[in-house]
């Protein structure tokens, strides 16, 4: 037997075969095709690397106004490869001499390239070679997806295992074939870790020797135990067999109903974090509000900003499949690691400079953006009740500015006659450092106040754990600077929503309902416990424990106390 | 048909970004021009066929420039070069 181990970031456990996502395969559809339809086939070709190249345009405006020309520099070279006319002469020979399809003949000649760069290229060429992949699979994913090609390569329930998962890899494959998740790289708040919570998808990263568990057909995946074990005899896999099997059970246990208050009938509200319509759908039949719908998301589908129309489809979509519930959209947060996935650039990653560099501030100087974006929102509006909500927000100045271009889109929209709910709201996140210090004055600007706990984290804090393993959102600072935020709440007589992980935490809930919480928007895969918890809680109890919260030492502390508060209270004695 | 050698002098050889110029400058000119490298001879109007060369620092390579404008390609060639493609 073999263990191997990794960093739980979506738990569960599941045992099945493998299905080795190498990421030079790329699912490349290979197929013959007839003389008549090798013009085809060219038109194919070029039609790809047209996109790509405004794709990479505008990737290169942004590189030039946020970063440096050197950047910029590699974008231009990239254009270069891509737009090389003696390679796109290769290929389409290729494709005439041996009948085969564009995708093939394109990945055939660039893995030649490939090949070569890799055997002749000293150390610091092989890192450049990254530059070359990006080219190969941004060209590949516009041939794939135009021709639709993708879906029939994992027909089996399979573990899903490559060095690096994109989030647009993981949204070609039909979820429900899926059974778990192995990465080397990726970490806790991807986009891919989302969607797999989001699906209930067990995923483990940063494991190591991908390459050796490989080689086993088949494997358990013990994300709940960070362990990946392989080659284990008959006897001992009915121990895992029993929890897989229980695992699955609570996974497809569909919650009937989402309470509304609490255990000594205090009203209390829970909504749902959203990113994907199809998210939605599994939610249709115990709806609630959408408290958060991130519309980011549908860039990185696209791989760039969807279009006025396209947006304003989806969110109508989106709308109605909400059936008169509220729909909070979020205006597009492109913060660190969302608008470098998206790129889906090598250059990007690490780059500390994006880390002030996300939410509001991209929308403001990009003003035409967000602008499209509330028309869509505006116009989407007609078909049910929705509010906006803008991420990042730090000064008074940029809630006015984004105000001022709310006023224009509804301006555009009523100069050419278009049909919306006038009465749509705005609302920020309240996420940064800053905002802490102007919140009496945010609250006479805007219609609701949501707190984002991972950033505000982030902000307070850093990225890194003061009590090692301990999550920063356990901090004393945390709670006592949520209690502030529900103080000036009711004052300014604005509802207050708690819509990030701290709420789907069931230690972190009770301290979040201490300090005065009474509306929280939860990750699909949390609104289970969190419902039961709802419901086993009295607030009489809870409110007692504020001030040891507040005046915890440290976020070990104040996370000791919740757990054992949770065990002692709310275990099935309560 | 005009034929030099001249050695490449900044710090990683030729890689992306200095392929990238040598294909903006070489794309000006009329004239067909390569570059040759351990006996490979590649377009150097191609980023890939530049890339493939795979030019380490140190490196003395020919260059080739025939056409109508192939005195001025050629001139302005060995300038890039020389200016270790206005990188370092």
């Amino acid at each position: 037997m073999k263990i191997f181990k990794g960093k739980k970031i979506s738990g569960g456990i599941t045992i099945g075969p493998i299905f080795h996502l190498k990421k030079n395969d790329f699912f490349i559809p290979q197929h013959s095709i007839k003389e008549e339809n090798i013009e085809k086939e060219f038109l194919l070709l070029d039609k790809a690397v047209e996109k790509c190249l405004v794709e990479l345009d505008n990737i290169k405006a942004l590189a030039l106004e946020h970063l440096d020309e050197d950047n910029a520099k590699i974008i231009e070279g990239q254009k270069m490869v891509i737009s090389d006319q003696f390679v796109l002469t290769e290929i389409k020979d290729y494709t005439k001499t041996h009948k085969k399809n564009i995708v093939f003949s394109y990945f055939h000649v660039l893995s030649k390239y490939e090949d070569i760069l890799q055997k002749s290229f000293s150390q610091y060429h092989q890192e450049r070679k990254g530059d070359l992949e990006d080219v190969k699979r941004r060209i590949i994913h516009h041939l794939i997806s135009d021709e639709v090609y993708y879906n029939s390569t994992l027909t089996k329930p399979s573990i899903f295992i490559s060095r690096r998962i994109s989030p647009s890899d993981l949204l070609q494959l039909d979820h429900k074939n899926v059974l778990g998740i192995i990465s080397e790289i990726g970490g806790e708040n991807s986009h891919v870790a989302i969607l797999a919570k989001a699906f209930r998808i067990p995923y483990l990263s940063g494991v190591k020797k991908i390459n050796e568990i490989i080689k086993f057909e088949k494997i358990i995946l013990d994300a709940d135990e960070n362990t990946i074990l392989a080659g284990i005899s008959e006897k001992n896999l009915n121990y895992y067999k029993k929890r897989e099997k229980l695992f699955l059970e609570n996974k497809r246990k569909k919650i009937t109903e989402i309470t509304k208050e609490t255990k000594d009938k205090v009203p209390f509200n829970i909504f749902l974090n959203i990113g994907f319509l199809d998210e939605l759908k599994m939610y249709n039949h115990c709806l609630t509000e959408v408290g958060l719908f991130r519309t980011e998301f549908l860039s990185i589908e696209k791989n760039s900003i969807p279009k006025e129309n396209d947006q304003f489809n989806i969110y109508k979509k989106v709308v109605q499949e909400a059936n008169g519930h509220k729909v909070i959209f979020r205006t597009f947060d492109f913060g660190r690691d969302k608008f470098v996935e998206m790129l889906d650039l090598n250059i990007f990653h690490g780059d500390e400079s994006f880390d002030d560099w996300g939410g509001i501030q991209f929308c403001l100087e990009n003003p035409e953006i967000l602008r499209s974006q509330f028309r869509a929102l505006l116009r989407a509006s007609k078909y049910g009740p929705i509010s906006i909500m803008i991420p990042m927000i730090s000064t008074i100045n940029e809630i006015m500015k984004t105000k001022q271009i709310f006023a224009e889109a509804c301006n555009e929209l009523d100069e050419i006659n278009i049909e919306y709910d006038k009465h749509v709201e705005l609302g920020i996140m309240v996420e940064t450092k800053k905002i802490l210090d102007i919140l009496d004055e945010a609250a006479e600007e805007v219609a609701f106040f949501s707190i984002g706990t991972n950033d505000l984290a982030y902000f307070l804090f850093g990225s890194k754990r003061e009590d090692g393993q301990i999550k920063n959102h356990y901090h004393p600072q945390m709670f006592s600077s949520i209690k502030k935020i529900v103080e000036c709440g009711k004052k300014h007589n604005i509802p207050v929503t708690v819509c990030g992980e701290m709420g789907s935490d069931r230690y972190s809930i009770l301290g979040l309902i201490a300090v005065g919480i009474r509306r929280i928007s939860v990750n699909p895969g949390s609104l289970n416990t969190i419902n039961s918890e709802i419901k086993k809680i009295s607030i009489n109890k809870i409110e007692k424990i504020q001030d040891k919260i507040i005046n915890g030492k440290s976020a070990f502390m104040v996370f000791s106390f919740l757990k054992d508060f949770y065990y002692n209270e709310l275990s099935d004695s309560y | 048909m005009i034929k030099e050698e001249i050695t490449i002098k900044n710090k990683h050889g030729i890689h992306t970004r200095p392929a990238t110029v040598i294909v903006e400058t070489a794309s000006n000119f009329e004239s067909e021009i390569f570059l040759t490298y351990n006996g490979e001879k590649s377009n150097a109007k191609s980023i890939m066929g530049i890339l493939i060369l795979a030019v380490e620092p140190g490196a003395t390579v020919e260059l080739e420039t025939s056409g109508s404008d192939e005195k001025e390609a050629m001139k302005q060639m060995l300038h890039i070069i020389k200016n270790n493609f206005f990188m370092e």
